[in-house]
This record gives structure tokens, C-alpha cells and sequence, in this order.
């Protein structure tokens, strides 16, 4: 497609457009005609060398998909990020319900498809699909950034201690209860949880066994609902208790395991295979769009925390 | 309260000058010179609309506006007050032109100031009171012309009333809430505004309806006064003006009050619109029949009644679903150019064929019931354009467009300039294009060296699977890459199309990648060359044992040459735990269709990752995969995992023989989520394919869904509303868990069930965007909410249109329930807690009979246990929930909660 000088050169055809959008991860598996579909409700806009895209203080509202160019992301001064063509900017700042924003200026000539992220999100309702995609994209990248904060890796330390012998059997209200404790998203459907509470099943193990070690390929994800696991790797110490998910992000996101879960008192959890997770998800969009802007809002939360770690945060 | 005011101000003043300027101009100008009046009327106001515009660019408050409009109006009636001591023909012209361009113009900033702060359902329901304002107005106007008249006022005195009124009221508007959007789209005036009035079908129409309306009001108000003029001697003509409109007022007045919110929200804006032609067409034909004063007073009538109320009120709602800045710059022309031109226009017409063409008052009714016809039409063809732009308003301003544009030559230089972009992802997509559009034998050959191995890859397959061999002289080279991924690749690719067992010998034999090696065990079985007990045990010990890339070329290499005599491998790798080669395995399977893959498909339909493919690969087994899914949807020992995803599978097959099977299924489905699927995957073949439904099964699903809400929210109302027996005032029953998961659970189940109705409403109507319509409801967004319900306005009928606007409509639960029950003929009756537990203990959702459960036990209400007993629960899950709820009962403890 040729080097574009100015951003007069650049203007973006239909089908470059569909091709462009397709090539995003996630677009790829759906039908050309719906990214046709799509696309037409992308607006191009066109910036010069130095406009900004997105101003600091002020709530992002679209998505951008940078067509041509690249931006920087700046906060309180801070260069958070330098992202190049075929980045998606914006959404993670929109859909977290970050009042605040960033920074987004042009390194040089730059095109973006730009689509409001309600627009987005109904999209994501009739084609879920994207919105699997989008999950599993964010966690990733949460994981990756988790993975440079240490000791804790953005998790808050469980001060759990023993308080009287584990539950018995837990039937369906306890089930749901237990992990309406779990999911303190806003927006969670009872109806999601019960379906949940029907999927999952019963796990207890013994002090000092291992749940799962690192680099074993994520099957699950666990609901603490009684006992202390701990997690370790190199530099990390964790700590998960009751109202926890261990190994939750790295399920969804289908990254390899990063700690070693062990428990450290009798434990009980509530196991749910990643397929089921994704199941509810996809019949209960209200519970999805939850979890998306709660991993945005991770997202955005570990950034900052790396920032002010000093860290420099490598995108995944 | 404030609208209804500063209107009933500015009508009192018109009236108050009407009265005099009919009286001054009928007594001193002949009815012929009217014309000319609406003429300058027209071309007076459309420059003061021009001068409006600029004006609120500066002052971006339409309040300010209007306040200014109503101070110049009263000092100009003073001004005219003045002048008409000596009354002299110009003069009465003059000041005939300047009362009606100021109610043209202050009464189109009047509509436009409320129409920024209103939706369309609060329109319906406020415009009809507002309007009432300037019924109200007029009558007062009247009345008090009337009343000065009789005391010997002259009519010129009526003036300088009216002008105290109009100054009085220019301190109204000021008080208003400043319109929402006025500063956000003042500069977003369109371009071009001439020719998108007449390209915008909308605008186009609503200009015709408003024109058309005008020729026959005209032509009826020019028949009245005709007759009038003849019928009354001048001496009568003030007294008789002033009674008459002060009658016709206070007529309007009770429609206002009486008839016009009510037909409004019954008839719908279209078919409340339809009222005054209707009516009108009557009087004007029995004039025509019969001439005579009575039809003209009724036609009159008619108009004076209705068109300042449910008329005025319907065409102001109209409006209402352009988008502002539309309706900022086109209403006030429509109006003038519609009214006032239209007025000036038809009585020209009018004067001329009275003057050359002999024509008479019956002649005219003639005329204007034809107009009535031609009004009726418009009507007709105008509420389709009006529905779209809520539809469009619903999907963000969007109009559809078609998918896949056609491969032209801007398309094919745009793809071929694809391939050379330093993204992969973008390169892969062109080359997939290319086979979308059928066009491979397009795609170059030299895009088998690009250095991407991912690429290659997928341009092979894209070659091998279109069947062109001409790429092979250039594969050639690739066999001596260094990737053995490519290598393997460019081998499947060759020896698929052109089978050649020398090559597949040479890379058996002198190729070290177990994959290259893999692909030719594959390639020399597939062409039986070789020992093919040899060939095909090498081939099981790579299945039982070697690492995944080998295994993975194994899979490609078998799906690339499928054939029965690799049943049993495929059969092998569909059994494999890895989603890749899951993957191949399953669109190997999807090439040679056999009994035996069926079930192990079946399963793999279970796992998110391969789903795709197993069910692209069960709907190329046919009719056997067809009959073992069906069956699998009525086996309970089959994982839920897997059953949930049948209807979408069996969606896949061919769409009339799904859509059977799916809908006989619906009955008998006793999971929740599986019926949800079941719904969804028929108004996905009903959207795509246009199949044809049982509409008596899913219009009787739909009444069972509509009552199923109906008594979720009754038992939920009861809940909310009372407290169990023998709980004291302070105990907190309301705050224990139970209660908490138990109401939130009702509720959802509400909002599920009423999505559900919207679903089998897009199965049953797949003309109408319900899937829109129901997220307008839900966005919180007012404009959205009253858009669809103006949609369920005009796309629903009869018990089910009652019920869903009454179960969409935001007010209290109770009231909810109320107008739904009556809708559906229901009959409700006040439950204690107890009572509505014992209910939801024997609800159809497990979850609702687990939790109420749970909350007998939780407390403590024995008086139940024998309805927890007595119930035969096949549910595991909720029979566990049963029998500690029972234990915690007899115990008379309370369960805690982990």
C-alpha cells in the first residue's frame, strides 16, 4: 500500500477497510460479510504529526484501530505507551470507565478507524466471537503485565485464616453464593451465576498439594470457597483465600501457567472448565461486558502500578 | 406547565388579533386579495426564518429567540394599533400579512423550543396539554374579542390588547430549561439545504403532507368565508366571527382535553393523523352532494376543532425522529413554504378559477375533497420513512448496507496491493479474499515466496483447494526451503494436485523433518504406492506417539488427501487432546463424510476451540449427523456442555429441515439455556434464510411468555411488598439472603422472559428490527426507549401490543403488573410471602425453587415444610437445596451460607 508522506494519501477504501479490520486478532475467524458490516461503521479520521487523538482528563469514548502512523500515550507526563499500525488504542481507557483518560498524540501522519465503544460492544452482542477474543486479549495482556509487578502481582494477599472445619457439600444456593462472593462485577446476572453454579464442580484437597504448577496448560479456573492456596514463582509470593479465583486470568486469557498453586490448608473450590465460563458468557452478554471493563480497569490499575514501580511495561 | 402558558399567551393574542384582522379586512378588502396576503405571508417569513437561523448562531438559546420574538410582536401590534386609525386598503393588507407571519413564526420557535426536551412517548403525552394551552388561549382570545365587541370596543382597540398579552408573555420563555443539544450541533447546519429537503425522502414527504394539508384547509377555509361573506350581512360579520371562533375554540378545547391524548396513544401518530382528513372528507363531499351553510360549518368546524389540537399535536410529533439539526434548519421551512406558501398558492388558484373559470363553492368542495384524497395518500405513504428514522435512530444513525462489496477493478488492484503490505495478517486476509471471490487463478504465484512460512502456507492450501496445478512449477523451489513446515506444505500441496511418487519417495527417503516425512507416508498411501501395510503402520506409530508438529503434519497431510482408506487415522486423531490437531482431524472428517466420525464430532461440538469445525464437518456427514443430533437433544445424560450447542449445529444444516426439527424440539426442551439456544438459533435461520415458522406454536409461546413475566412480577411484587407471618416489624426479613438472591433472581427472570418475547416476535415478524427495539429499551437512553416503543406502537396489534407496552412502560411494579395482567385478561391476586413462597417453591426454574427453598428454611417457616415435602423434584441440584432445607426445618435452625 505504499508509504503514505501526508495524511491526504491516506484515505482509507472500503475494502482496504474490510482487510484491515479482518487482520485484527479476533476478526479473522468471522464471515467477511460481517467485518464488511462492520467496517461501515467505522469513522476514518485523519490526524497530522502532533494532534491529538484523545486528551488527558477528558473520558475516551472510541476505539481506534490505527490504520497508518503510530501514537504515543502520555499520562500526568508520563509516557505509558508508543503504539504503531495495527494497534487498537482507546479501548482499554473506555471500556474501564476511566474518567480520566490519557494523552494520545501522532508520532507522525496517522489514520484511525474510530467507532464509538457502545457502538462496539453491541457489535460484540451479535458476534460474540469478538467479544471471546477481546477477553481472552485483555487478560492476556493483564497477565503479561501482572507478571512484572512483583512480589504480589497485583493481587491483594489473602489474610485468610482457619475459622472452624470446611463446609460440607455444597448444593446450588451455597454454589451461587459462593460465587456471587467471586464475581463482585457489576452488572452480574443471578440468572449467569446460577447457570455457573451448575457448571462448576466440587474440589477439596488436602494441605500441600499442588493444584497446578507452571507451565501446565490452563483447564480451569478456581473459586476459593474455604482455605488458603499459595502461589509461587520466581519473585512472586501469593496468597489466595475464600471470595479468590486462582488461575482465573490465565484461563481465560490460554496462557500457560505462570506460579505454582499449592494449598496451604484444606481447601475448597468451586472448578469451572474455561469452555463453560465461555458458554455463560456468550448467553449472558450483561455478565461479558462486566467482565471486559473489569479486566480493562485491571488492565489500566497494573499499568499504573507499573509506572510507579518504574517499570517499563512491555505490550504482549 | 410553562409550555402550556406561553402558548395559551401567544394564541390568546392571536385570537384577539385574528378577530379584528378578519373583521377590518372582510368589512374594508375582498376575500380576493387573500392570496396575495398568504403569498407575502409566506415570502416574509421565509426571510424571517433566514434572520432566525443567524440569529440563534449567536445566541445558541432558542428561549432568548423566542422572548425577542414575543417583545417585537407586541411592540409591532402597537405600532399597527397606530397606524390603523385611518384605515386605508394597503394598510389592512399590510397588517393582515404582518399577524400571520408572526403566528408562522413564533409558533414554529415555539414547536422547536419543545421539541429539544422531549422524547417521542413524553411528546404523546405532554403535547396534547400544551396544545390545550393554546386552545385554551384562543378561546380566551375569543371570548374576550367577543366580550369587547359587545361593549362597543372597536375592532382596532382589540389590537393593542393583543400587544399588552404578546409583551406580557415575552418574559415567559426565559423561564424554560435550556434544550439539551442546542449548543452541541450548532454548527452542523447541512449543506446544500434545498436538495436535501427534497432528497430526504422524509423531509420530501412531510413537505407534500404539510402542503397538501394546506391546499385543502385553504380551499375549505376560502369556501367557508365565501359563503360567510354571502350568507351574512357585513353589519354581522365581527359579532359572527367572534362567536363562531370562540365556539370552534371551546370545541377544540374538549377534543384536546378529552379525545386527543387518548387517540394519540391508541391510534398511533399515523392513524391519529388520518382524523381531521377523514373527517373533513366528509363534510366536503356532503357540500358537493348537497350545498348548503351547515356542511361548511362543519368542515369549518372540523378544522377550527381539530387542527389546532389532535392535528397540530400528531404533526408536531413528526418531527420528532428527524435528528435535531434536520429538524433545526427544515421545520420552520416546511411550515412556512407548506403553510403559507400552500395557503398563498391555492387561493390563487382558487381566485382564478372562480374569476375565469366560472367555478362556484361547489365545485371548490369538489376540489378540496380530492385535495383529502390526495392528503390521505401522502399519510398512507408516510409512516413507512417515519418508522426507518426511529429504526435508523435505534442503530446510531446507520442505514444497512451490503456485506462483501463485488470485486471490481479498484477491488482487485486494492487486493493485489494487499499482498505486499509488511503485515501478514493483512496478506493472509487478501489471499483468503481472493478465494472468497473465487478469484485464486488472480492471486500471483510469486506469493509462494513470501517470506512469511504462514503465508505460504495458506496460499498453497488456497491453490490446492482451488485446483489450479499451474502453481507448482513455482512450489517446486519450496521444496528445498529451509522450513520443513514449508517444505511439508509445498509436498502436501504438489502431490495432491499432480500425484508423483517419485517425489514423495525422494522426500520419504532423503528428507530428515519427521514432517516432510509424515506428508509423504500420507501423500504415497493416498496414491497406493508403496507397501501399504508398511505405509500405514508408520503412519499409527506417529499417531500413538510422535511430539504435535509431526502429529499436526499428519493431520494437514490427511485432510489435504482425504479418502475412505484414511477412515481409521482420522477416526484416531479425532480423539486427540490437542485443538489444533482436533482441528485438521475434524475438517479432514468434513471432506469424507463417515458413520464413524459422527459421534466423536459430536462431542468435539463441547470444546470452544474446535466447534467450528466439528460442526462444519457433522453438516458434511448429512442426513445420519442430522438424526443423531436430534436424538442427542432429548438425551439428559448427554454434558450440558455439548447439548447446549445442538441447536446452533442442527441451525447449520439445510435451514427448512433444521428449522422443523429445531421448533418440534421447543416443547419438550426442559433446560433453560438450551431453549434460549433453541429460540436463537431459529430466529437465525428465520433472519437469514426467511424459513417459514408454526406461527400457532410461537404465538402461543409468546402469550406464555408474556404471562409467564406477568406472574414472575406478581410474585416478586409480593415479596417485595409484604412480610411472612409472626417476623416482627424489626426483624430483618427483607435483609437475609435468601430474599435478596431470591428477588434478583425474579427480576432477571422478567427481563430474560420479556427478551425471549422479543425473539419469537423477530421469528414471527422478521420485517421488523426487534433485537434493536429491545436494546433501545434497555440502553436507559430516553430518545432510544421512546423510539421503541413508538416502534412496538406501530408493529404490534392487539392483546400482545397492550401487554408488551404495558410491561415496557417505565412506571411502578404494581402499575406494570396491573395494565399487563388486564392486557393479557389475567386475573392477579394479592399473595402474602407465604403464599407467593409456596408458589415459587414449585416454579419451572430451578433456581427460583432452590432459592425459595433455601428461604423457607432460612426462616424458619414451618408451614410450609409439608409443601417442601410433598414436592417430587427429578432436579439432583435442587433436590439437594430440598432436602437441607427440609433438615434446617426440622432442626429449626438456620442453614449459614459458606
Amino acid at each position: 500500500m505504499g508509504e503514505p508522506r501526508t495524511t491526504d494519501d491516506m484515505m482509507v477504501g472500503r475494502l482496504e477497510r474490510l482487510i484491515m479490520i479482518r487482520s485484527f486478532p479476533g476478526y479473522r475467524d468471522l464471515p467477511p460479510d460481517e467485518v464488511a458490516a462492520l467496517a461501515e461503521r467505522f469513522v476514518e479520521r485523519r490526524y497530522r504529526k502532533g494532534d491529538l487523538l484523545e486528551r488527558e482528563h477528558m473520558p475516551v469514548r472510541h476505539v481506534h484501530f490505527l490504520a497508518r502512523g503510530s501514537v504515543q500515550l502520555r499520562k500526568e507526563g508520563r509516557v505509558l505507551r508508543t503504539l504503531g499500525d495495527h494497534s487498537v488504542v482507546g479501548g482499554i481507557s473506555a471500556l474501564s470507565g476511566d474518567q480520566e483518560g490519557y494523552d494520545v498524540e501522532a508520532l507522525e501522519p496517522t489514520v484511525t478507524l474510530r467507532i464509538p465503544v457502545d457502538e462496539m460492544l453491541e457489535f460484540f452482542e451479535d458476534n460474540f466471537m469478538l467479544m471471546a477474543s477481546a477477553i481472552r486479549g485483555i487478560s492476556a495482556e493483564v497477565v503479561n503485565v501482572r507478571r512484572q509487578l512483583m512480589p504480589n502481582g497485583g493481587f491483594v494477599r489473602s489474610e485468610w485464616q482457619p475459622e472452624g472445619p470446611p463446609p460440607e457439600s455444597l448444593d446450588l444456593v451455597e454454589r451461587m453464593a459462593a460465587l456471587r462472593r467471586s464475581f463482585p462485577l457489576e452488572g452480574t446476572r443471578l440468572e449467569a451465576i446460577a447457570d455457573l453454579a451448575r457448571d462448576v464442580s466440587e474440589r477439596r484437597w488436602a494441605p500441600g498439594e499442588v493444584i497446578f504448577r507452571p507451565g501446565e496448560r490452563p483447564d480451569g479456573l478456581f473459586f476459593v470457597v474455604y482455605g488458603a492456596v499459595l502461589g509461587t514463582s520466581e519473585g512472586f509470593d501469593l496468597r489466595f483465600g475464600p471470595g479468590d479465583v486462582v488461575g482465573s486470568l490465565g484461563t481465560v486469557a490460554g496462557a500457560d501457567r505462570w506460579y505454582e498453586a499449592r494449598t496451604e490448608t484444606e481447601v475448597v473450590a468451586l472448578r469451572l472448565e474455561r469452555d463453560m465460563l465461555i458458554d455463560v458468557l456468550e448467553d449472558h452478554h450483561d455478565l461479558a461486558v462486566a467482565m471486559l471493563r473489569a479486566l480493562a480497569k485491571s488492565l489500566l490499575d497494573s499499568m499504573a502500578e507499573a509506572s510507579r514501580q518504574g517499570r517499563t511495561v512491555t505490550p504482549g | 406547565m410553562l409550555g402550556f402558558v406561553t402558548l395559551m399567551t401567544m394564541m390568546a393574542a392571536h385570537a384577539l388579533v385574528e378577530t379584528a384582522r378578519d373583521t377590518l379586512f372582510l368589512t374594508n378588502l375582498d376575500a380576493e386579495k387573500l392570496p396575495w396576503a398568504y403569498l407575502s405571508i409566506a415570502a416574509l417569513s421565509l426571510v424571517t426564518v433566514k434572520a432566525n437561523q443567524m440569529v440563534l448562531a449567536r445566541t445558541r438559546d432558542k428561549r432568548t429567540l423566542l422572548a425577542i420574538s414575543l417583545a417585537f410582536g407586541g411592540v409591532g401590534h402597537a405600532v399597527f394599533f397606530q397606524l390603523l386609525g385611518g384605515a386605508r386598503e394597503p394598510l389592512l393588507f399590510a397588517f393582515y400579512v404582518w399577524t400571520g407571519h408572526l403566528a408562522t413564526i413564533l409558533v414554529v420557535q415555539f414547536w422547536l423550543l419543545l421539541d429539544d426536551v422531549v422524547t417521542v412517548t413524553e411528546a404523546k403525552r405532554i403535547f396534547g396539554p400544551v396544545a390545550a394551552g393554546g386552545v385554551v388561549g384562543a378561546t380566551l382570545g375569543s371570548l374576550a374579542a367577543a366580550r369587547l365587541l359587545d361593549v362597543g370596543a372597536s375592532p382596532r382597540s382589540l389590537v393593542l390588547v393583543a400587544a399588552g398579552v404578546l409583551l406580557a408573555g415575552a418574559a415567559l420563555p426565559r423561564l424554560w430549561k435550556r434544550g439539551e443539544a442546542a449548543e452541541a450541533e450548532r454548527a452542523s447546519a447541512p449543506r446544500g439545504a434545498m436538495t436535501t429537503l427534497f432528497r430526504h425522502v422524509y423531509l420530501r414527504r412531510l413537505l407534500l403532507l404539510v402542503l397538501i394539508s394546506t391546499f385543502a384547509l385553504t380551499g375549505g377555509d376560502y369556501l367557508f368565508k365565501a359563503v360567510v361573506e354571502r350568507s351574512i350581512p357585513p353589519e354581522g360579520l365581527g359579532p359572527f366571527f367572534a362567536r363562531f371562533y370562540a365556539g370552534l375554540n371551546a370545541a377544540a378545547l374538549v377534543v384536546q382535553l378529552v379525545l386527543s391524548g387518548w387517540l394519540l396513544r391508541t391510534l398511533g401518530v399515523n392513524r391519529a393523523l388520518v382524523v381531521l382528513p377523514a373527517v373533513l372528507l366528509t363534510a366536503a363531499t356532503s357540500f358537493a352532494l348537497a350545498p348548503a351553510l351547515l356542511p361548511v360549518l362543519l368542515l369549518k368546524g372540523a378544522d377550527g376543532s381539530l387542527k389546532h389540537s389532535l392535528h397540530r399535536t400528531s404533526m408536531e410529533v413528526l418531527y420528532l425522529p428527524l435528528p435535531k439539526r434536520l429538524r433545526d434548519r427544515y421545520k420552520a421551512v416546511i411550515d412556512v413554504i407548506g403553510q403559507r406558501g400552500g395557503q398563498a398558492l391555492v387561493s390563487l388558484v382558487l381566485l382564478g378559477a372562480v374569476h375565469f373559470g366560472g367555478v362556484g363553492p361547489r365545485e371548490t368542495a369538489i376540489a378540496v375533497a380530492v385535495l383529502l384524497v390526495a392528503w390521505l395518500l401522502v399519510l398512507y405513504g408516510l409512516k413507512e420513512p417515519y418508522l426507518q428514522l426511529f429504526r435508523r435512530s435505534l442503530r446510531g444513525g446507520l442505514v444497512d448496507r451490503p456485506g462483501l462489496a463485488e470485486l471490481d477493478l479498484h477491488s482487485f488492484e486494492t487486493l493485489l496491493g494487499t499482498l505486499n503490505s509488511e503485515h501478514d495478517e493483512e496478506v493472509l486476509v487478501a489471499i483468503e479474499l481472493f478465494e472468497r471471490y473465487g478469484r485464486v487463478e488472480l492471486l500471483p504465484k510469486l506469493i509462494l515466496h513470501h517470506p512469511s512460512c504462514q503465508v505460504v502456507i495458506r496460499a498453497l492450501d488456497a491453490f490446492v483447494d482451488a485446483g489450479d496445478p499451474s502453481f507448482v512449477p513455482t512450489a517446486k523451489r519450496l521444496l528445498g526451503h529451509e522450513s520443513p513446515l514449508i517444505r511439508a506444505a509445498a509436498l502436501r500441496a504438489m502431490t495432491s494436485v499432480v500425484p508423483d511418487a517419485e517425489l514423495l519417495e525422494k522426500a520419504l527417503h532423503e528428507d530428515q523433518a519427521p514432517e516432510v516425512k509424515t506428508t509423504a507416508l500420507v501423500g504415497l498411501l493416498a496414491a497406493q504406492l508403496g507397501d501399504e501395510a508398511l505405509l500405514r503402520g508408520m503412519i499409527q506409530q506417529c499417531i500413538a506417539g510422535d511430539p504435535k508438529p509431526v502429529q499436526l503434519a499428519l493431520a494437514q497431510a490427511i485432510r489435504q488427501r482425504m479418502s475412505p482408506i484414511f477412515e481409521g487415522e482420522v477416526a484416531a486423531l479425532l480423539t486427540n487432546e490437542d485443538p489444533d490437531i482436533l482441528r485438521e482431524a475434524a475438517l479432514a472428517a468434513a471432506v469424507q463424510p463417515s458413520p464413524t466420525f459422527i459421534e466423536p464430532l459430536l462431542l468435539l461440538t463441547g470444546n470452544g476451540l474446535v466447534r467450528g469445525a466439528a460442526r462444519q464437518a457433522l453438516v458434511a456427514q448429512g442426513a445420519p449427523a442430522l438424526t443423531r443430533l436430534t436424538e442427542a437433544m432429548g438425551d439428559a445424560s448427554l454434558s450440558r456442555k455439548v447439548r447446549r450447542h445442538i441447536p446452533r449445529t442442527i441451525a447449520r444444516f439445510d435451514p427448512r429441515d433444521a428449522a422443523r426439527i429445531l421448533q418440534a424440539r421447543i416443547p419438550y426442551e426442559w433446560d433453560g439455556a438450551v431453549r434460549y439456544k433453541l429460540l436463537r438459533a431459529i430466529g437465525s435461520l428465520v433472519k437469514r434464510h426467511r424459513v417459514t415458522v408454526d406461527r400457532t406454536l410461537f404465538e402461543a409461546r409468546l402469550r406464555t411468555t408474556l404471562e409467564r413475566i406477568v406472574r414472575l412480577l406478581e410474585l416478586r411484587v409480593a415479596l417485595e411488598s409484604s412480610r411472612p407471618a409472626g417476623v416482627p416489624e424489626d426483624a430483618p426479613a427483607h435483609e437475609c439472603l435468601g430474599h435478596e438472591l431470591l428477588v434478583a433472581t425474579l427480576r432477571e427472570k422478567e427481563i430474560n422472559a420479556f427478551e425471549r418475547a422479543f425473539r419469537i416476535l423477530a421469528i414471527l415478524d422478521p420485517s421488523e428490527r426487534y433485537g434493536d427495539i429491545w436494546r433501545g429499551l434497555r440502553t436507559g437512553e430516553p430518545k432510544a426507549h421512546a423510539a421503541s416503543r413508538e416502534l412496538l406502537e406501530n408493529a404490534l396489534r392487539g392483546v400482545t401490543r397492550e401487554a408488551v407496552l404495558a410491561l415496557a412502560e417505565d412506571r411502578r411494579d404494581a402499575e406494570r403488573l396491573a395494565a399487563a395482567a388486564a392486557a393479557l385478561r389475567l386475573s392477579t391476586t394479592p399473595h402474602t410471602y407465604e403464599q407467593a413462597l409456596g408458589k415459587l417453591v414449585s416454579d419451572a426454574s430451578e433456581s427460583v425453587r432452590s432459592l425459595a427453598a433455601y428461604h423457607v428454611a432460612e426462616l424458619g417457616l414451618t408451614g410450609l415444610e409439608d409443601t417442601l415435602a410433598g414436592r417430587e423434584e427429578k432436579s439432583t441440584a435442587v433436590s439437594e437445596v430440598l432436602e437441607n432445607a427440609l433438615r434446617s426445618l426440622r432442626r429449626s435452625e438456620v442453614p449459614s451460607v459458606a
